[in-house]
């Protein structure tokens, strides 16, 4: 390509470049933060001094977390917790997903299921309903319960479904003319082919359980059950919310001598790893996954 | 892609009208296997979110909970009646049309902005770092997120500090009734736009580059070829996205807001979630609750189930 | 690949687990919900027999609880909160064992949420307590609360109904209803709610100046402390009348009470009671900062800052500071405040001689105090509860000193705040009985093991205040002032107690006050949403009135905003709630 660039060509590409990368700069900011405050002396953090860089640098927060239980028992809990979620997750939603992909000729009733499905998600009893229904149950307190209790992610069954729909339809007729029925197909030929949704939809449902803080909420009884989100949510955003307006003198006296800024922002740096760790890596999977899942140009 | 599919469509041969025939027969066997595979989903959807529909008789009754649902005096529609003569639901379903729709128009648009400007930067490695990193929030939750914007933008903020600095008054923006719908929405919009940008770079990558070579030997500029080359080319995706994004215009984001939001910003903060939240909870005014919740979801639903038709007979695409 | 495949069973072994344990949870949906409500009389059979309220139950009762937390809540090695000594000690001693439902931390609404859920799913546990009143209310309205009325007359020991007692009137509007009775109200101590004028003695005798009685001397004290350099160091440093700290409140109201640097004496002597609810002239209920009394003592308090009779620092700079450096004399405040910021300033010059008066609003002496909620929060037992009885016995053995039923190192690490039926439960008295005892004694009335005798029944704290009292009196036993006290070398360390009830609750037990209590304490469904953004307007309106930064005609356009955005509506509903 021999054309020679215009003057305004080159000065908004190198606009466009800055632009840019003050938005990227603009995206990882909050993990810096949070870190330079985790790693700052907590008056100073206090007198909203510390901005990028660490003002009187020490490790103490990430020292005295190392002897709080209760946060590292919150951590177990969202692990056993997306670990368990996904795996049911996983597992339910690829077998659902291929006979949902069927036109409703090829499979009756399909339509009105998917209809069923998108109602569900739209229509709730509310709060009370659902938290009796758990209470019965039996799944306060319980890792299962959290798994469980947001029922059926129906955007990403429609998100599988979508993906199988748009496999040639041949791969299935050559199959059962070698002889596999529904589940060897199922099991041993769509699956691997669905690689890239199966990664993207695995990618929402760590994210989405690791994230929760509300279903964490109601259904603990007690703080030793609460999952990392709520408890971050306990000790940082609520106590801090309330102490704008609601809270008597007496109760702020008490809640400034507990705060300590640069400790709570050391738990939120931790909380942000297990994300940071995973999404990049799947990146090349999600971003293919939803383009063939969802929306065709 | 249309031109393969009629070929395909004109050219039926016997074999494969045998095959079709057998297929069919093979396909009625199938079904039973097909309801297994869906079970354990529908054990599933029914046990955790069939069932706690039995909620929705709230809505209808005073409903007290020493009582319990079968006990309950029903009242039909007196909580709808009073919803309609309260001015906070007024005031709340605002708070809720202006966020929702503020956050539906910028996402649909920043991003669209974010991947054409990104299309225009040929550094691969560059655009890559920068794709991870606008990924990055919209993987971290709002209880985390909530948590550093209390820190920067709080009274113990670096924020409030510079503001204090130049000799005005302490700022919180959570304390700020008149900002706080922007904050909600801007921030918003910040967590998603790179990840909302995937699709448009993925209908980006799928133009076909004949097309800006033809126009490059035309001699057309940059903006030109945006302009008559690029955005046609995903008009349709831009049309679709507005359409499927109608569904949520009564959702402002539960998440968000609770964890933003406090009483000294409720007049332009609560949304219709939230305040079902507290009437359903703190207010133990249940009934009245749900029923409120119960009116958002049929107004979903008649969106959705609009969009859905719009979509099909519009671009001819069906969401699911 | 072979792992994979072993999770897959792992998940697909859980799932139909699951659906078979929930199947089985869903058929007995029906039977729970379906559950007619029953109401257990729950009379003991045995009422006829005298009963102990100190006793141990017969058998062992289980008794279950929510419980809220206190973050900052310590236990001795070993201990916890499910097992520690108090718990150990109901269970030896009383064959009571405590069970928790649930437990949240009650810093935060997470203790008020569980026990939301817990009304909303129509089952509490045996007991709740830190209830607030539109939780107590709810409970009863869905008829889950116990009608506790017989159990309490037959197991609730004389110090436990006579702290009911003490605020008897208040208590029985709020918890008894045609002779049942549906709570047991948390109890506040008073004094804690009384503002005294804080005074340097010292200060006013070398101008040889007098207590103020009025406004007018109000100013004219303020002026001399200000201009006439009263401690004396030759340099005007300093400050008139004391005004609020950083973020602190002009005067105390429904929510915030029992703190210092509040102007309420002066809002009172203009008949204004900002913050509260007040009858006005035809008997309508009106809140108190919207009144014309209160323009009249904001426009008073803005000439004296003007003048600068108000220290101008105020609510820009550390008051609690000011006064340690000891650079002011006058201020208003609790009686406690020797414990806190006062001592401080003692500390730094033990020859402040901090006097505690009340300014008269009328000319007839009588200081017109903004009362306080003597019942913040509330007990309930469940209708279901079996052994009513053990949970009042708890609250008897509460009243009755855990000091004499557990160890005392125990009893020092945990605080009261770890026994399971922990809530403010004081005589309305409360304090006011050690300088009253005091009294007695000093007037040669009673002899130190007299006064032993009557307190013991009572709070711990109360002996101990006594006593130290006695250790730090010296003649002659009716002069308060610094000189007639010894606070030398041991002593200097109590002198936050000594003071406090030696001294600061002398306004109280002299009596020339009358309370003038708000209307209702109650949060109307309006206010839950507006009431912040008001009191936000009310407070930065004053604030800027008092210190000139707006001019006085701005209280109407504030009384005008307040009723349009909300405040005319939420009257409406207090006037409702009053009168029906």
């Amino acid at each position: 390509m021999a054309f020679k660039k215009s003057l305004g060509s080159k000065v908004f590409d190198s606009f466009n470049i800055v632009f840019l990368l003050v938005l990227t700069l603009l995206c990882l900011i909050p993990m810096w933060y949070t870190l330079m405050i985790a790693l700052s002396d907590k008056a100073a953090v206090q007198a909203g001094m510390v901005t990028i860089y660490p003002i009187g640098f020490n490790f103490y927060s990430f020292q005295s977390i190392l002897g709080d239980p209760k946060f590292f028992r919150s951590i177990l809990i969202s692990f056993e917790r997306v670990i368990m979620g996904a795996g049911i997750t996983m597992l339910i939603l690829s077998m659902a997903a291929y006979p949902l992909s069927k036109t409703s000729k090829q499979f009756p009733g399909r339509n009105a299921l998917m209809w069923l499905f998108v109602f569900a998600m739209l229509f709730n009893g509310g709060l009370i309903p659902w938290f009796l229904t758990m209470r019965t149950y039996n799944m306060m307190d319980s890792i299962l319960g959290l798994a469980l209790c947001g029922g059926v992610p129906i955007f990403n069954l429609i998100l599988m479904t979508n993906f199988v729909k748009n496999l040639p339809e041949e791969l299935e007729e050559a199959a059962k003319i070698d002889g596999a029925g529904p589940w060897r197909f199922l099991f041993s030929i769509l699956l691997p082919l669905l690689k890239p949704v199966l990664a993207t939809v695995l990618l929402f449902t760590l994210v989405n359980h690791w994230n929760d803080f509300f279903q964490g909420m109601i259904l603990s009884t007690r703080e030793e059950s609460y999952p990392l989100q709520t408890y971050i949510q306990q000790l940082v955003v609520s106590t801090n919310l309330q102490s704008m307006s609601q809270m008597s003198v007496e109760q702020l006296n008490r809640l400034s001598k507990m705060n300590n800024d640069s400790l709570n922002a050391a738990k939120v740096f931790i909380a942000m790893i297990p994300v940071l760790l995973i999404y990049p890596f799947m990146q090349r999977y999600f971003v293919k996954g939803i383009t063939l899942g969802s929306v065709k140009g | 892609m249309a031109t393969a599919t009629s070929t395909i469509a004109t050219q039926p041969s016997t074999k494969q009208v045998i095959r079709k025939s057998n297929f069919d027969r093979r396909n009625k066997s199938d079904l039973k296997h097909f309801w297994i595979m869906l079970s354990p989903a529908l054990v599933w959807l029914v046990l955790f979110q069939i069932v706690p529909m039995f909620g929705i008789v709230m809505a209808f009754q005073d409903f007290n909970p020493g009582a319990g649902f079968f006990k309950s005096e029903f009242i039909g529609l007196e909580n709808f009646k009073y919803m309609f003569e309260l001015r906070d639901v007024r005031q709340v379903l605002v708070n809720t049309l202006v966020i929702a729709l503020g956050k539906i128009t910028l996402n649909l648009f920043v991003p669209l902005i974010f991947a054409l400007m990104l299309n225009e930067m040929k550094q691969v490695r560059l655009v890559k770092f920068i794709q991870t990193s606008v990924y990055l929030p919209h993987f971290l939750s709002w209880v985390i997120l909530s948590s550093i914007m209390l820190q920067i933008f709080g009274y113990n903020g670096p924020v409030n500090a510079f503001v204090m600095d130049l000799g005005k008054e302490p700022f919180s923006i959570f304390q700020q009734a008149d900002l706080f719908r922007g904050f909600v929405i801007s921030s918003d919009v910040w967590k998603n736009f790179g990840f909302n940008s995937i699709i448009y770079l993925a209908a980006l990558a799928g133009i076909d580059v004949t097309l800006y070579e033809a126009a490059e030997i035309d001699g057309a500029t940059r903006w030109g070829k945006l302009w008559h080359i690029t955005l046609p080319s995903i008009q349709t995706t831009i049309a679709l996205l507005a359409i499927l994004s109608l569904g949520s215009i009564l959702d402002a984001g539960f998440d968000q807001v609770y964890n933003m939001y406090n009483p000294l910003v409720y007049s332009t903060g609560d949304i219709i979630d939230t305040y079902v939240f507290r009437a359903g909870l703190q207010q133990l005014d249940f009934s009245f609750g749900t029923a409120v919740g119960l009116l958002k979801s049929i107004v979903s639903f008649v969106l959705i189930t609009t969009g859905y038709w719009v979509a099909k007979k519009t671009v001819g695409y069906r969401i699911f | 690949m072979k792992s994979l495949n072993l999770k897959k069973l792992l998940a697909l072994v859980l799932t139909v687990a699951m659906s078979l344990a929930l199947l089985a949870g869903c058929a007995s949906t029906a039977g729970t919900t379906a559950a007619p409500a029953e109401t257990t009389a729950a009379t003991p059979a045995e009422t006829t027999a005298p009963v102990d309220p100190l006793g141990a139950q017969p058998e062992l009762t289980v008794i279950t609880r929510g419980v809220p937390l206190d973050p900052n809540q310590k236990y001795p090695e070993g201990q916890s909160l499910e097992d520690n000594a108090y718990t150990r000690m109901l269970k030896e001693k009383f064959n009571i064992e405590i069970q928790n439902e649930f437990a949240a931390s009650n810093t935060t609404t997470d203790y008020s949420q569980k026990v939301d859920l817990a009304i909303a799913s129509g089952k509490i546990p045996d007991y709740l307590t830190n209830l607030t009143y539109t939780q107590y209310r709810a409970i009863v309205k869905a008829g889950m609360a116990m009608d506790i009325s017989q159990v309490w007359d037959a197991y609730a020991s004389p110090l436990t109904k006579e702290v009911y007692a003490s605020n008897g009137a208040l208590f029985d509007s709020l918890v008894k209803k045609d002779g049942a009775m549906y709570g047991i109200p948390a109890s506040n101590p008073l004094p804690d709610f009384l503002s005294v004028m804080w005074i340097r003695q010292d200060w006013m005798d070398k101008l040889s100046l007098k207590a103020p009685t009025n406004i007018e001397e109000l100013k004219a004290l303020a002026k001399a402390f200000k201009d006439q350099d009263p401690d004396g160091n030759g340099k005007a440093d300093t400050e008139g009348l004391a005004g609020p700290s950083i973020d602190g409140k002009l005067y105390q109201d429904m929510k915030n009470m029992n703190f210092a640097y509040h102007f309420d004496q002066v809002f009172a002597a203009f008949n204004s009671f900002p913050g509260i609810w007040v009858k006005d002239a035809s008997g309508k209920a009106v809140y108190g900062s919207t009144t014309a009394e209160t323009k009249a003592a904001l426009q008073e308090l803005a000439s004296m800052y003007q003048d600068g009779l108000i220290s101008q620092g105020m609510l820009t700079s550390k008051t609690e500071e000011t006064l340690a450096n000891n650079k002011l004399g006058l201020f208003f405040g609790p009686w406690w405040f020797p414990f806190g910021d006062l001592g401080n300033s003692w500390k730094n010059d033990t020859t402040a001689n901090w006097q505690p008066y009340l300014l008269p609003s009328g000319t007839d002496g009588i200081y017109q105090a903004k009362g306080g909620n003597a019942a913040q929060s509330f007990v309930v037992i469940s209708k279901d509860a079996k052994n009513p009885e053990a949970i009042i016995k708890m609250l008897n053995i509460f009243k009755a000193g855990l000091k004499n039923y557990v160890s005392e190192e125990d009893q020092t690490t945990m605080g009261d705040g770890a026994y399971p039926m922990y809530l403010t439960f004081s005589l309305a008295e409360g304090p006011g009985m050690v300088l009253k005892e005091a009294n007695n004694y000093f007037d040669g009335k009673a002899t130190a093991d007299d006064v032993h005798a009557n307190v013991a029944n009572y709070d711990a704290y109360i002996t101990q205040a006594f006593d130290k009292i006695l250790v730090s009196k010296v003649e002659p036993f009716a002069d308060r002032n610094m000189s007639a006290w010894d606070f030398s070398g041991e002593k200097a360390n109590d002198f936050g107690w000594v003071w406090s009830f030696g001294v600061g609750l002398t306004p109280y037990v002299q009596g020339n006050f009358n309370w003038v209590n708000s209307l209702s304490y109650e949060t109307t469904k309006t206010m839950e949403k507006r009431w912040a953004n008001l009191t936000k307007l009310e407070y930065e309106t004053f604030s800027k009135i008092i210190v000139g930064q707006a001019s006085i005609d701005e209280f109407d356009t504030f009384v005008s905003q307040w009723n349009e955005e909300g405040g005319a509506q939420i009257v409406e509903e207090i006037n409702a709630m009053i009168n029906g």
